[in-house]
């Protein structure tokens, strides 16, 4: 596709992938395109309406919203980032360094234009636009036949390769490529040269460029493993952005919340300031607190989400939110969430009688936050 | 046996021979070799559809001949007239692979091509000539006339070739040849749709050993539409044709293999062929044939009513002046439709409508008048146990229920000696006065009567929206440039224009700046 209108690369890519269909890619785009697109940055009318109502929709599960009524530019661009990165995850593109250099450079230019998001709208907008690129896949297909067999990458096979299924003996089985398989291929094995350059990092950013769709996209695999960013920890910092997190993450499961967890402590080792490290307690202490009050009227058995605590109920084991607030207790804890100590305490009730742990996972993250003397060894 | 000639040459061997006004060696006619009836057919074909063929029409000939070893080829003779012209049917018949000479009488020496572009002479005329000697660069050889083709001929016994689906379109005139049985009830059918046609009887004979005339009916259809076209398609013993030229039709859904509308000269100006396909032949007409609209057709046929003569009609002059009366029916009663409420029943009949579940309120529709309210609801007034219920006699005329009219008049008769608009709903109520119309737009919704002002205290909701234009805290600060790690050189020299800020963001917050002044300065955040 070489330098697509707005309205285009929309109707192409953006519209499929906010309300569901197949996405066209076709080629890269190049950053000269932004110039066309900031001249012109509207797509057609009903296409735009019909954008906006199902990003305002998800975006309406996840907290209030107000009317949406355009799509900003930085999320089309941002959009137009992983139209490239999906490019390259053509087969034929795989051995081509030279290809892999400019897709690199344009990448790199487009996600300097795009820049972090400053504002609760564009964190928004970007995961409205975005929130759905996990669920990205490329459907293979190999079919057997009575000559032989052929392989067909993303594309359906042709219907007189399948016709007669019987007769001439056909079997044809699909298999789906999920996202970040894809994406395995963008990986240089081995070490990365600037002939041969890694695309891996450009996803990296690519994903942090949208920090809700990072947080919630957390429990991805290694090499595109969830850390903490300036943008996501600056996104959190929000209420309204951080009330969205979890109820989006907590949708999601134990994989996404551990993934977080881990992230935390990863952060803690870092040595990550101490107005991080306070926006990271609050972060998990109200995620737990949010669990346990969802949970409250869920019809689910209550699950003990470890033995050191089994009074509290949640539907998601946090390890690491259930012990910073055990070892904080109700009192001091209770400011954090800006709710009374007694109703927390009925909200989440702590076991009297708690195993002590020798090592607790909290530490790291009380001591950045000013809240536990470290032990002088 | 051939030699090049030379530019200024202008003494020749080959009898008529001269050199044209660009120095070509050209005679009076043009001769191309053709080595088959296929080549032929395709050499007629990329003439016609080059447009060529009309010009070579008035002396073309074709001639079958026979070389010394018996074999059979066709020769096309045209006036060479130019060398323009001689150069286009060259290229031609180059492309189906024929070869062109010029000349005159019995001699024909090549026509010019790359290697000679002021043509070729001939060094050695043949000793025995026969009909036509031909002179090549690879060959010179005398051939025998065998016999003249006629092209008419030849055109009517080729067979239409089937057409892709998808080129077929609706043409704008469409001849449809029907079997005779199948005349009055296509005629009947056109002409009850008012479809622009006209019809004609043909006679043909079938020709070949056969002595039979046949007969038919021919359509015309102007502008047909696409619903007409598909239906004569597919009725048995009917053959749709479309215009090829003005003096031939082809079955729709074929071509001709030669574009007819380049022959027109070789079809009489009064004359109109049609062309079907699946090896049924041409059908000849000499005549075109007098069409006439397929309406006068039909009246022929149509049963006129019988003309009743001794008839004089009146107006309606006078009436008997009887007054309207209700009157006991003994009738079943009809399904309730309204009711006539006094307004000093106007609080019983709130209270009621406050009890009525939502889905009977919500079919009910209410007019205040001074004295009366009227209550519209033809599925569910009769849930209002109040005042006088009434039935639809119909036309939107309301009666007691139970009651009828003396003299029994027709609901739509009463509409139209009331003089009352469309618009107005009448119910029969009696009296001296027994008609009391209502506007239907007096009727409002039941349930928006039943509430006066409702105070209404506007609240602000706690839960502040995703998408405000808020700026974010500012706790971890990102390092100049997003993607420290990832610049490289290369990605600093053609970024594009830097994203301008948000007008609000700025607006609100001042103090935050969105984008840095300059691509290389620090984001201040940092």
């Amino acid at each position: 596709m070489a330098d697509p209108t707005v309205d285009e690369f929309v109707s192409a890519f953006v519209e499929p992938l906010v309300l569901g269909g197949r996405v066209v890619v076709d080629g890269l785009i190049a950053p000269t395109a932004l110039t066309a697109w900031m001249r012109s940055p509207n797509p057609d009318a009903t296409r735009l309406v019909r954008v906006c109502d199902a990003a305002r929709t998800r975006l309406s599960r996840l907290g209030a919203v107000g009317p949406i009524d355009t799509l900003p530019l930085d999320a089309i661009a941002l959009a137009a980032v992983w139209y490239d990165l999906l490019a390259m995850t053509h087969p034929e593109a795989a051995g081509r360094s030279g290809l892999r250099k400019v897709a690199r450079h344009w990448c790199v230019a487009l996600l300097e234009w795009v820049r972090v998001p400053v504002s609760r709208f564009e964190v928004a907008l970007r995961h409205a636009v975005l929130g759905r690129i996990g669920e990205l896949g490329r459907v293979d297909t190999h079919v057997e036949f009575w000559a032989g067999y052929a392989d067909f990458v993303g594309v359906a096979p042709p219907r007189a390769l399948v016709a007669l299924p019987s007769v001439r003996r056909v079997r044809e089985s699909r298999r789906r490529v999920d996202l970040f398989s894809l994406l395995s291929s963008l990986e240089v094995k081995g070490s990365a040269t600037s002939d041969a350059p890694d695309l891996t990092d450009v996803t990296r950013a690519a994903l942090a460029a949208s920090p809700l769709t990072d947080i919630i996209l957390a429990d991805r695999p290694a090499p595109w493993s969830f850390r903490w960013t300036p943008a996501s920890i600056n996104a959190i910092a929000d209420g309204c952005i951080r009330g969205a997190a979890h109820r989006a993450v907590l949708a999601r499961g134990a994989a996404t919340v551990r993934a977080l967890e881990q992230a935390t402590l990863a952060a803690m080792r870092m040595g990550a300031p101490r107005a991080v490290a306070e926006t990271l307690l609050r972060f998990h202490l109200e995620m737990l607190c949010l669990d346990a009050l969802g949970h409250r009227g869920g019809s689910a058995p209550a699950p003990t989400t470890g033995a050191a605590h089994p009074g509290a109920a949640t539907s998601v084991s946090q390890p690491l939110a259930m012990d910073a607030y055990l070892r904080l207790g109700a009192e001091r804890a209770a400011p954090w969430l800006g709710l009374p100590a007694d109703t927390l305490r009925r909200v989440l009730p702590a076991d009297p009688v708690r195993s002590a742990v020798k090592d607790p996972p909290s530490a790291p993250l009380l001591q950045g936050a000013g809240l536990m003397e470290a032990a002088v060894s | 046996m051939i030699e090049r000639v030379a530019q200024h040459q202008s003494r020749f061997r080959a009898p008529g021979l001269s050199p044209d006004v660009r120095g070509v060696a050209l005679g009076p006619l043009g001769v191309v070799l053709v080595p088959s009836m296929e080549r032929l057919v395709a050499l007629l074909r990329a003439l016609g559809e080059d447009g060529a063929l009309d010009e070579l029409l008035d002396a073309l000939r074709i001639v079958q001949v026979v070389s010394p070893l018996r074999t059979r080829e066709l020769l096309v003779e045209v006036q060479s007239g130019t060398s323009h012209r001689m150069d286009r049917l060259a290229s031609i018949a180059r492309l189906v692979g024929a070869m062109v000479f010029t000349g005159s009488g019995r001699h024909f020496v090549k026509y010019r091509d790359a290697q000679a572009p002021f043509g070729y002479d001939i060094s050695e005329l043949l000793p025995e000539p026969g009909d036509v000697a031909l002179y090549h660069d690879r060959f010179a050889q005398p051939y025998r006339h065998d016999k003249v083709i006629a092209l008419r001929d030849l055109l009517l016994r080729l067979a239409p070739a089937a057409l892709h689906r998808a080129r077929w379109d609706t043409p704008r005139t469409l001849y449809a040849l029907l079997r005779p049985g199948l005349g009055d009830a296509v005629i009947g059918y056109l002409a009850r749709w008012n479809a622009p046609a006209r019809v004609a009887m043909v006679e043909w004979q079938r020709g070949g050993p056969s002595d039979v005339v046949e007969q038919g009916l021919l359509l015309q259809l102007s502008s047909p539409a696409p619903r007409f076209v598909q239906l004569l398609r597919s009725l048995p013993g009917v053959l749709l044709f479309v215009p090829d030229g003005d003096r031939c039709a082809v079955q729709f859904g074929y071509r001709h293999p030669v574009p007819l509308s380049s022959c027109a000269p070789l079809f009489g100006s009064d004359e109109l062929v049609l062309f079907r396909a699946e090896g049924l032949g041409a059908i000849p007409l000499a005549q075109r044939p007098p069409f006439v609209d397929v309406q006068a057709v039909t009246s022929l046929v149509a049963n006129a009513p019988t003309v009743v003569d001794g008839v004089k009609t009146f107006g309606a002059t006078a009436t008997f002046n009887l007054p309207l009366r209700l009157v006991p029916t003994g009738g079943a009663p009809k399904r309730v439709a309204a009711a006539v409420i006094p307004t000093r029943e106007q609080d019983t009949l709130g209270r009621i409508l406050g009890v009525l579940p939502p889905t009977t309120l919500g079919k009910l529709s209410i007019a205040f008048t001074e004295s009366s309210i009227f209550v519209h609801g033809p599925e569910a007034a009769d849930a209002v146990p109040l005042g006088t219920l009434y039935e639809e006699l119909g036309d939107d005329v309301y009666i007691p229920l139970g009651w009828g009219l003396s003299p029994p008049i027709p609901p739509d008769v009463l509409r139209q000696l009331s003089r009352a608009p469309s618009d107005l709903r009448i119910f029969v109520t009696g009296g001296a006065r027994p008609l009391t119309a209502i506007s239907r737009g007096a009727f409002v919704p039941a349930t928006r009567v039943l509430l006066s002002d409702v105070p209404v205290v506007e609240e602000l909701t706690l839960a502040a929206p995703l998408d405000a234009e808020l700026p974010l805290p500012d706790l971890w600060p990102t390092p100049p440039g997003l993607l420290t790690g990832l610049l490289s050189p290369l990605a600093r020299t053609e970024l594009p224009a830097p994203r301008p800020p948000s007008v609000t963001l700025a607006e609100q917050n001042p103090s935050v700046a969105v984008a840095p002044p300059s691509g290389d300065e620090p984001d201040p955040r940092g």
